[in-house]
């Protein structure tokens, strides 16, 4: 979806406005690093640890450039020439996010990114390869279809603080078994899914959990 | 999951991924508000939702940076109008 990161400007790859001021880059540039830092848990399941590397590294060479008055300016000018519809930095142009002004009008392949193994296949169906539900598949299933937490309470009555819990795999703040296989098979119900197979598949995952835990 | 490809479809990713952001943010949000930091206290959640939000959404969806942004002010902000905070 989303353009190869080598041809991304490096405003974009710290969604950073183009006219932005050092201070907004700098803002950017800890936000995109911290978004990419091995820690963060957003993109574990995006990228792969080489892939956050690559891009650390290429966060890296863009704040190298943009925090520097003079290599900013000439990669600007650079930018300008390869594409004169790019919008960079003039003292008269109008402030405009660089996100909205793409260097092509359309977008080319997608990146050549992993899919996490339990990413949702819609064309497929939204049963993950492995066949595990755990709360971060059904996560994902739920957003793939555009579904908020909200919804699934008012449409299940369970209370949003067991739904974040059985989502988040915290395992401690579940209810009892008995209550649990059912929340989960009305959740695959919300979700099309097999809920008999859903609530398997998750108290199982549990079970491993705490045994391992034990 | 399908490439998202239509302003309704991308609209509708913003605002599941920033309601999440929301109601797992806990008391993050009314905190937020009440202090007026709420975008620099949840920073790092918008900007993890946001990189699965321009993964998913085609570059050619128009306004797709900006749906994103109107979704940030219509959950996190209105949708929580009620706190009680100076800054309104």
């Amino acid at each position: 979806m989303v353009r190869p990161l080598t041809e991304q400007s490096y405003y974009e790859l710290l969604e950073a406005p183009a006219e932005g001021t050092p201070q907004q880059i700098e803002r950017a540039y800890r936000i995109a690093r911290a978004t990419y830092s091995p820690s963060s848990t957003a993109t574990y399941s995006v990228f792969s640890a080489d892939e956050c590397a690559a891009i650390l590294r290429r966060i890296e060479e863009a704040w190298a450039v943009l925090s520097d008055a003079r290599l900013r300016r000439e990669y600007d000018a650079r930018l300008r020439r390869v594409d004169p519809r790019v919008s960079v930095p003039t003292r008269a142009s109008a402030p405009a996010p660089a996100r909205t002004v793409p260097l092509r009008e359309r977008a080319p392949a997608p990146a050549p990114l992993r899919q996490a193994a339990h990413e949702p296949d819609l064309d497929g169906g939204l049963v993950p390869e492995n066949g595990v539900f755990d709360g971060d598949v059904l996560r994902r299933i739920r957003v793939s279809l555009g579904i908020e937490l909200e919804e699934i309470a008012a449409t299940t009555k369970i209370n949003e603080h067991h739904l974040r819990a059985i989502e988040s795999n915290r395992y401690d703040q579940l209810p009892p078994p008995v209550y649990l296989r059912g929340f989960l098979k009305q959740i695959a119900k919300c979700l099309s899914l097999d809920g008999g197979h859903v609530a398997d598949s998750y108290t199982a995952r549990m079970r491993e959990s705490s045994a391992r835990r034990d | 999951m399908d490439p998202v490809d239509t302003s309704d479809r991308a609209r509708r990713l913003a605002r599941v991924l920033i309601s999440d952001v929301a109601a797992y943010a806990g008391d993050q949000v009314r905190i937020g508000l009440e202090k007026d930091d709420l975008f620099e206290r949840l920073a790092p959640e918008i900007a993890q939702a946001r990189v699965f939000y321009l993964y998913h959404v085609d570059p050619c969806v128009a306004e797709r940076a900006r749906l994103f942004e109107f979704a940030l002010v219509d959950v996190l902000v209105y949708g929580h109008r009620r706190v009680q905070t100076h800054i309104w």
